[in-house]
C-alpha cells in the first residue's frame, strides 16, 4: 500500500499515542513471541534487548515519530527542544515500567524454559538460512567435486556456517524487536507522563 | 499512478528470464528423458480431445461420441486451433503456456503498481513470478495451469481497475473469470468473490446502498451464467450433470456428496476438514517455494487488510488475499478431490501470482516499518536509508539465488515426469498402434498417451471419458463386473491399482512396462491384458503377439 503521510487532524498529542502504538504494539507482541518460541539465545538477546532500550531510551534526548506523525517541520524545529526538556523529566517514572516489563519478558522466557508442558522451541533448530536460500542443494552439487576425504568435513563445516548465520539472524532479529519494542514501551509511558503532567498544570 | 505500462526493457528482462529457466527444463528434459514430451498423462487427454476437434470429430474422446471429459475446454480448443496451424502439440502447447507465462508476469507488475504505486517493486514481483517453478512446470506441462494463471489474473486486475464504473467495462472482469471457468471449473467461485469485494469496498466508501449493490450483483451472476450457458448444456447433454464428468469422477465427497446424501459425517468433513485440508496444502506449497516470501506473504496480508479498511485509501486490494485464503478452502467444501494433494496443487497454480503479489507487498512493508523505526527511533533519516539500500539488494538477491536453485531441482522432477510418461503411456500407446486391430477396444486407468497413440477406442475404467464406469469403480468386484459387461479386447491397468483384475483368468498379460523410477505414475508397472473376450471374437492379430511377452520384473 502506499506508504501514507497523512496530514491528519489529530492532535500532536494523540498523533504522538498514535504512532508509539502503532509502531509499538506490534513490536512488543513479536518480542513477546520471540521470547516465548525462540531459543535459549534469542531469549537471551530478547532480555538483553530490554536491557539496552532503557539504557538508551534514558540516556538520549530524542523525540520519536515527529516526522511520522506529519507535522511539519518548522514547527518540529520550535517545539522539538520545550518538548524534549519536558520529556527529560518524565523519565524518572519509567524505571518502574522498565522492571516490570524486564520481568514480564523473563517470566515468558523462564515459563517457557522451566515448565515442560508449555515449553516450545519453535523458532529454534529450522535450518532458517539454508530454507531461504536453499544453499544445501548447492552444496550437494558442489560436494560431487571434492575428494571422498575431504568430504564429510566440508559437510559438517557447511553445517556449522549455517547454524552460525542462522545464530546471527534470530540474535540480531530478537535485539531488533526487543530493542523497539521495549523503546517504545518506555516512550509511550514518558509520553503519557508527560501528558499528565500537563493536564495536572492546566487545571 | 496506479496504472503503469512495463517499458519494453524491463518485459525482455522477463521473456529472458522465463526462457532461460524454460530451456532448463527442456535441457534436462532431452538429457533424462532423451525426447520432448509432457510430465503427466493429463497433457494427452487435452491433445486427444483437441486432435479430434480440429479433425472434426467434435469435443469427443472416442472420434465422433460426444463427452464433457475436459476440465478446461478453453485450453482445448486453443490447442484444437493451433493443431490446424501446427500439427505438434508439444510444440504449440509449450509456446502458448510460456506466451501466457510472460502475459501473467506483466499482469502481476500491474496489479503490484496498483497496490503499492512503486514500479521497481512491481518489477520484482513480476521477475518472482517469472522463477516460481511451479509455473514453469505448469508452462511446460501442456495442461491448462497457464492459461487458469493468466485469466485468473486478467479478471483481478480488471476488476481492481474497473468495480468502481458505472458503466459496462464493470462487467470486463465477470467475463474473463466466466473464461477461467472453462479454463478451470473451480475458478467459477472468483465471480462471488470479487462481488464480495465489492461488497466490502462499496460498504467502506459508501458508495451505493444495498439495494444498488444487489441489482449490479445479479447483473454480474446473470451475465456470468449466460456466458456459461453453452458449457452446462453441453456437460448435461453427454454427462447428465452441468459440470464435466471428470468433475465428478474426481470429487470424493464436500458439498456435491453432502446434499446428494445427507451423510451428517460428511457435514463436519465439508465444513472442517476438507477447506483446512485444501488451504494448508496452499500454504505448504508456498512455503516450499520461498522461506522468506512465505513470512513476508502474512505481513502483505495484515497490510493489505488493515489499509482496506482505512477511509483514506483508494486502492484497495482485498480480494487479492481473499482469492487467496478462500479459493483453496472453499474448492474443498465444494469438490475436494480424491487424488493425492501435491497433484491437485497444479489446480491451483493460479494462486501461485496472489502469493507472489501478497509476498513483495509485504517486502516493501517490512522495509518501510524498519527503515521508520531505524529513522525515527534509532539512527535518522540518512543512516537508515544507507542501512536499507544494502538490506533491500541482500533480500532480493537471496530470494532470486533460492527460487532460481528450486528452479534447477524441479526442472530434474520436470524432466523425471516426461521420462516416465515417454517410457510408459506413450511406449504402451505405440506399442498398441502397432501390434493391435484397428478396432480394437482397450480398457484402461490412464486414458492419455495411451489413447493418443494408439488411435483406438478406449474404455476409461476411472470414468473420467466413461461415466457408465463410475457406479462400479468404489465397489468390490466392480471393476471386473464393468469389465465383463464392456468386453474389451485389452485391459491395460497398473496391477497395483487392481490387484484383483489382474489375477483374473480372464486376463492373460502380453506387456509389462516396468519404470525404475517412478515420479509421476500411479504404479511402477504397467500391464497390458488380453482378454479372454477378444479371443472369443477371434483377433488373430492380437494372438501373434504372445512373442512380447515381457518377464516380470
Amino acid at each position: 500500500m502506499v506508504p501514507a503521510i497523512e496530514k491528519s487532524t489529530l492532535s500532536v498529542k494523540d498523533q504522538r499515542y498514535r504512532n508509539l502504538l502503532r509502531y509499538g504494539l506490534p513490536t512488543c507482541i513479536i518480542t513477546l513471541l520471540l521470547a516465548y518460541l525462540g531459543s535459549d539465545l534469542m531469549r537471551l538477546a530478547v532480555l538483553m534487548g530490554s536491557l539496552l532500550a532503557y539504557g538508551v531510551v534514558a540516556r538520549r534526548r530524542v523525540y520519536p515519530f515527529g516526522y511520522i506523525a506529519g507535522a511539519d517541520a518548522p514547527f518540529e524545529d520550535k517545539k522539538s527542544e520545550l518538548l524534549s526538556g519536558r520529556l527529560e523529566e518524565g523519565k524518572d517514572t519509567v524505571r518502574r515500567v522498565a522492571l516490570v516489563w524486564v520481568m514480564v519478558l523473563l517470566l515468558v522466557c523462564g515459563l517457557s524454559i522451566l515448565v515442560p508442558l508449555v515449553h516450545v522451541n519453535a523458532i529454534a533448530g529450522t535450518d532458517l538460512f539454508d530454507n531461504i536460500t536453499k544453499l544445501s542443494v548447492v552444496f550437494s552439487m558442489v560436494q560431487t567435486h571434492i575428494g571422498d576425504r575431504y568430504r564429510p568435513t566440508a559437510a559438517r563445516y557447511f553445517v556449522m556456517v549455517l547454524r552460525v548465520i542462522d545464530n546471527i539472524i534470530l540474535i540480531s532479529i530478537s535485539l531488533f524487536f526487543s530493542i523497539t519494542g521495549s523503546a517504545c514501551l518506555f516512550w509511550f509511558f514518558i509520553h503519557r507522563e508527560d501528558i499528565k503532567r500537563q493536564q495536572a498544570q492546566a487545571s | 499512478m496506479r496504472t503503469a505500462k512495463m517499458d519494453i526493457f524491463r518485459v525482455a528482462l522477463i521473456v529472458l528470464a522465463i526462457l532461460l529457466f524454460s530451456a532448463l527444463y527442456l535441457y534436462q528434459e532431452r538429457r533424462v528423458a532423451g525426447a520432448f514430451g509432457f510430465p503427466l498423462d493429463d497433457a494427452w487427454i487435452h491433445c486427444q480431445f483437441a486432435r479430434n476437434l480440429a479433425r472434426g470429430d467434435g469435443m469427443s474422446y472416442n472420434p465422433g461420441v460426444p463427452i464433457s471429459g475436459s476440465t478446461a475446454p478453453l485450453w482445448t480448443f486453443m490447442l484444437a486451433a493451433s493443431y490446424l496451424l501446427v500439427p505438434n502439440f508439444i510444440l504449440t502447447a509449450k509456446v502458448m503456456s510460456v506466451a501466457l507465462h510472460v502475459l501473467s508476469c506483466i499482469l502481476v507488475f500491474k496489479m503490484l503498481v496498483f497496490i503499492l504505486e512503486d514500479v521497481r517493486f512491481a518489477f520484482l514481483g513480476a521477475v518472482f513470478t517469472a522463477m516460481i517453478s511451479g509455473l514453469t512446470w505448469g508452462s511446460l506441462s501442456g495442461m491448462e495451469v497457464m492459461l487458469s494463471t493468466f485469466l485468473t489474473l486478467a479478471g483481478t486486475y480488471l476488476h481492481l481497475l474497473y468495480r468502481r464504473e458505472t458503466g459496462p467495462k464493470q462487467y470486463l472482469s465477470t467475463i474473463v473469470f466466466a473464461l477461467a471457468s472453462l479454463a478451470r471449473p473451480e475458478s467459477m467461485q472468483l465471480v462471488f468473490i470479487a462481488l464480495a469485494d465489492s461488497f466490502l469496498v462499496g460498504r467502506l466508501e459508501d458508495r451505493e446502498k444495498l439495494t444498488q449493490f444487489g441489482r449490479r450483483a445479479a447483473v454480474h451472476v446473470l451475465l456470468f451464467m449466460i456466458l456459461l450457458v453453452p458449457y452446462f448444456i453441453f456437460n448435461y447433454m453427454t454427462s447428465g450433470q452441468p459440470f464435466p464428468n471428470t468433475f465428478a469422477a474426481k470429487s470424493a465427497g464436500g458439498l456435491m456428496v453432502l446434499l446428494s446424501e445427507r451423510n451428517v459425517g460428511e457435514f463436519w468433513r465439508t465444513f472442517l476438514v476438507y477447506p483446512r485440508l485444501y488451504l494448508s496444502a496452499t500454504l505448504e506449497m508456498s512455503l516450499k517455494h520461498n522461506l522468506l516470501l512465505y513470512w513476508l506473504m502474512f505481513v502483505g496480508t495484515a497490510r493489505i487488510i488493515v489499509d482496506s479498511f482505512r477511509k483514506s485509501v483508494r486502492n484497495r486490494a482485498l480480494i487479492v488475499p481473499l482469492i487467496f485464503f478462500v479459493y483453496p478452502a472453499f474448492m474443498g467444501i465444494v469438490s475436494p478431490n480424491r487424488g493425492v494433494l501435491i497433484w491437485i496443487m497444479r489446480y491451483m497454480a493460479n494462486l501461485n501470482p496472489f502469493y507472489v503479489v501478497l509476498g513483495v507487498v509485504g517486502l516493501h512493508e517490512a522495509l518501510r516499518l524498519v527503515r521508520a523505526t531505524l529513522a525515527e527511533l534509532w539512527v535518522g533519516k540518512q543512516a537508515a536509508d544507507r542501512i536499507i539500500r544494502p538490506l533491500q539488494t541482500a533480500i532480493i538477491v537471496v530470494v532470486i539465488l533460492s527460487l532460481s536453485i528450486e528452479e534447477y531441482e524441479n526442472s530434474k522432477f520436470y524432466a523425471r515426469g516426461v521420462e516416465n510418461i515417454n517410457s510408459m503411456q506413450v511406449k504402451i500407446g505405440r506399442w498398441m498402434r502397432e501390434n493391435s486391430a484397428a478396432d480394437a477396444v482397450l480398457a484402461v486407468n490412464d486414458i492419455g498417451a495411451i489413447t493418443y497413440f494408439s488411435e483406438r477406442k478406449v474404455i476409461d475404467l476411472f470414468g473420467l471419458i466413461t461415466p457408465e464406469a463410475l457406479p462400479y469403480r468404489d465397489r468390490p468386484g466392480g471393476t471386473f463386473e464393468f469389465l465383463s459387461l464392456m468386453k474389451p479386447d485389452y485391459v491395460i491397468i497398473f496391477p497395483n491399482w487392481f490387484p484383483n483384475v489382474a489375477r483374473r483368468k480372464e486376463l492373460t498379460p502380453i506387456l509389462h512396462v516396468f519404470l525404475e523410477t517412478n515420479a509421476v505414475c500411479g504404479g511402477q508397472l504397467m500391464t497390458v491384458y488380453r482378454t479372454v473376450w477378444a479371443e472369443e471374437e477371434g483377433d488373430i492379430a492380437s494372438r501373434s503377439h504372445a512373442a512380447h511377452v515381457e518377464p516380470d520384473p
